[in-house]
């Protein structure tokens, strides 16, 4: 048979439809995988908040087992938190430092700031690595030191409760880098000439975004990203394991900030005014300085809201288009603790809210999840556009049977895909608390201290034992959920 | 169209790189990785032959000689006050190598801060002293070495700033004095990003 060079050659539309699908093919191709994050750490959650320690520790360490690089971080940090509940100290020490170095070695790379391509490309948020945000990271080095001292391991605790100051001083910086990598993001955009930038700016974006954050209205906001527990913590450790004047003087400035942070706290206050007139580790004869800490309930829960786009085209080949941002809400279920001594009741006071600092944070993040989420929809529906113009133009010409039931095909596929695609980023530390309480007591040793949670569960009796001071570290998960216990000797 | 598939084309390549072979370098040639968030292993080098030629130089040693030779140096608690775990006997290993060459001083072993560095001396010496009859000498040293290495941070216009601060003081145990003391702080700076998500 002799073919003409004319035949041989592709045909006008036989391109358009080409290249119409071949870069619709191209930005699903970008889109990855849809992630089940939400879906595999499910089972896991619901163990862990319900106390089942021993249940969720072999959940968290499948999670871990199968993670993928990017998921790392998120993991590591649950399966760090289950296994100081279920009293694997060692390993969760283990899990903390790993997740450190992971840190460290994410911090010497190159930042994670989208070009105009990238973003148009960033339709799965969970293809960049979950990097640890500000509070992560701080609370990281908090449980460390936590986890250190229970050891008796008090060099490492003091390198550890360092870091944490450190890394409040990061937070603070990287406000001011959030709001840069949010200008540089919505320049690259904007210089894109598309209409995605319009899109960001709309109404209805606008408004989608500030009901992301709008249960959380009253909270405390902490001074320059501090976290109350790790400058607290920090101040008592320097105070009862005092090296010299220096120690002292490192415990004084961190009570004032911890009293100024936490003013509804009056235990605080007593460590401050020693720290301030004294030059020694407190001690009263006899008796042992007690710190009874609460870690309670449940920190936001992440969510994911859905919603369409303000038409980008006007035209019948116009797809629709879905956009998906993250949505925290706060989870009710904090649970309140009672220490009896003798005839006397205490109840710890309120020192950090988990909640507030969260919520901040993920406010300030807010500007750069929404430039990347409009984008990338955007872009996926141009994208959409095309190939079903493109099909729309070979049903035109051709019109056969054929080409009509590919345009429709056509239509029905990019629709599903703009509407399906778009997916929130929704990696958090979830075992974090939502509340941490604490209160102070002085109590003779050998004496007997009675500890219940809300429920009418046995209370757990300790003993004050020969020391002249300790933190009793307690955790409720949930509302009436089992209480942990954890004995930290400060100053034996 | 065709500068937007090429663009995300080169996007889905990107990360294809080759990875650096390893190779040997000398730690104190200023080749090393420097990291902000750590005290890098030619930071010690750096700090231990600043202390050593300060020591050195100083009058510290002058005159100190007990019957049986060199007097002795005990090496007591250098608190590690940065936010980065280490070893710091990386700083007074190299220190105590010196010295011991020297001829200066020799070190206590089987004895120590918190117990004693060489377990094993410390019950060999038990040991022999029960052999023979003897209860051991008590080892007591002339000197003490002990210090702290502290961590500053600052940061402006996107550059960070880590200084560590190390400070050593040698205390002469006849009279409780300090007979050397030094501070010798190392500098670093760079840009850090951590956008965290």
């Amino acid at each position: 048979m002799d073919y003409s060079k004319s035949q041989l050659a592709p045909s006008h539309d036989t391109q358009i439809v080409r290249n119409g699908g071949l870069w619709l093919l191209l930005v699903m191709l970008l889109t990855g995988c849809a992630s089940n994050y939400t879906e595999s750490a499910k089972n896991f959650q619901a163990l862990y908040s319900s106390g089942d320690y021993a249940n969720s520790l072999i959940e968290a360490q499948s999670l871990v087992a199968q993670a993928t690089p990017e998921n790392e971080v998120v993991l590591k940090l649950q399966l760090a938190n289950v296994q100081r509940e279920a009293g694997k100290i060692k390993e969760s020490v283990d899990m903390f430092e790993a997740v450190e170095n992971l840190y460290q070695s994410y911090d010497a790379s190159a930042e994670v700031s989208l070009s105009a391509e990238s973003i148009s490309a960033f339709s799965n948020p969970y293809a960049l690595p979950y990097r640890g945000r500000s509070y992560d990271r701080i609370m990281t080095a908090t449980y460390r030191a936590l986890n250190y001292l229970e050891l008796g391991d008090q060099a490492k605790a003091r390198v550890a409760l360092n870091r944490a100051l450190f890394r409040q001083e990061d937070a603070k910086r990287m406000v001011a880098e959030k709001e840069r990598i949010a200008r540089e993001e919505m320049g690259n955009v904007d210089a894109s000439n598309s209409s995605a930038g319009g899109v960001v700016r709309s109404s209805e974006v606008y408004s989608a975004t500030s009901q992301a954050i709008a249960d959380f209205v009253g909270l405390p906001i902490y001074q320059d990203y501090m976290n109350p527990l790790s400058v607290w913590l920090h101040g008592v450790f320097f105070l009862h394991t005092a090296q010299g004047i220096e120690d002292v003087e490192k415990a004084r400035k961190s009570l004032e900030r911890a009293q100024a942070l936490a003013p509804q706290n009056p235990s605080i206050k007593e460590d401050a005014i020693w720290a301030a007139t004294s030059g020694s580790r407190p001690a009263v004869d006899g008796k042992c300085i007690i710190y009874v800490v609460h870690e309670t309930g449940e920190a936001p829960v992440w969510t994911e809201h859905k919603f369409q786009l303000p038409l980008i085209i006007i035209d019948r080949n116009a797809p629709i288009v879905s956009v998906a941002f993250p949505k925290i809400s706060p989870v009710p279920n904090q649970d309140t603790l009672a220490i009896k001594y003798k005839t006397e009741t205490y109840n710890p006071a309120l020192l950090a809210s988990v909640d507030g600092m969260v919520a901040r944070e993920f406010n300030d993040e807010l500007p750069i999840v929404k430039t990347r989420a409009v984008a990338s929809a955007t872009i996926k529906g141009i994208a959409a556009y095309v190939a079903n113009k493109a099909a729309e133009e070979n049903n035109r010409r051709n019109n056969s049977q054929a080409a009509g039931f590919l345009y429709l095909a056509t239509i029905i596929t990019t629709n599903a895909y703009t509407t399906q695609s778009a997916q929130a980023d929704l990696r958090n530390w979830a075992t974090l608390p939502k509340n941490i309480s604490m209160v102070r007591l002085v109590v003779p040793v050998s004496e007997k201290l009675n500890i219940q949670n809300s429920l009418a569960r046995p209370p757990i009796s300790f003993t004050v034992p020969n020391a002249k001071s300790l933190i009793l570290y307690c955790k409720t998960p949930a509302k009436g959920g089992p209480l942990s216990l954890h004995k930290i000797i400060l100053n034996p | 169209m065709k500068k937007l598939l090429l663009s995300a084309a080169l996007l889905s390549l990107a990360g294809c790189s080759s990875p650096r072979d390893a190779g040997y370098i000398e730690a104190n040639d200023g080749s090393g990785i420097v990291s902000l968030d750590a005290v890098n292993v030619q930071d010690f080098a750096l700090a231990a032959d600043m202390m050593l030629k300060s020591l050195y130089d100083s009058p510290a040693f002058v005159g100190a000689k007990r019957p049986d030779g060199s007097p002795i140096l005990m090496v007591g608690r250098v608190t590690n006050d940065t936010g980065s775990n280490f070893d710091t006997s990386q700083l007074v290993k190299k220190m105590t190598v010196s010295l011991t060459k020297s001829g200066k001083v020799r070190v206590a072993k089987a004895i120590g801060f918190g117990g004693p560095e060489d377990q094993a001396a410390a019950e060999a010496r038990k040991s022999q002293a029960a052999v023979t009859g003897e209860s051991a000498k008590p080892l007591l040293p002339d000197y003490t070495l002990s210090g702290k290495i502290l961590e500053n941070r600052a940061s402006a216009r996107g550059v960070q700033q880590a200084s560590y601060i190390f400070q050593l003081s040698l205390t002469e145990v006849k009279t409780g004095l300090a007979v050397w003391e030094e501070e010798k702080t190392i500098t670093k700076q760079g840009s850090r990003n951590s956008i965290g998500f």
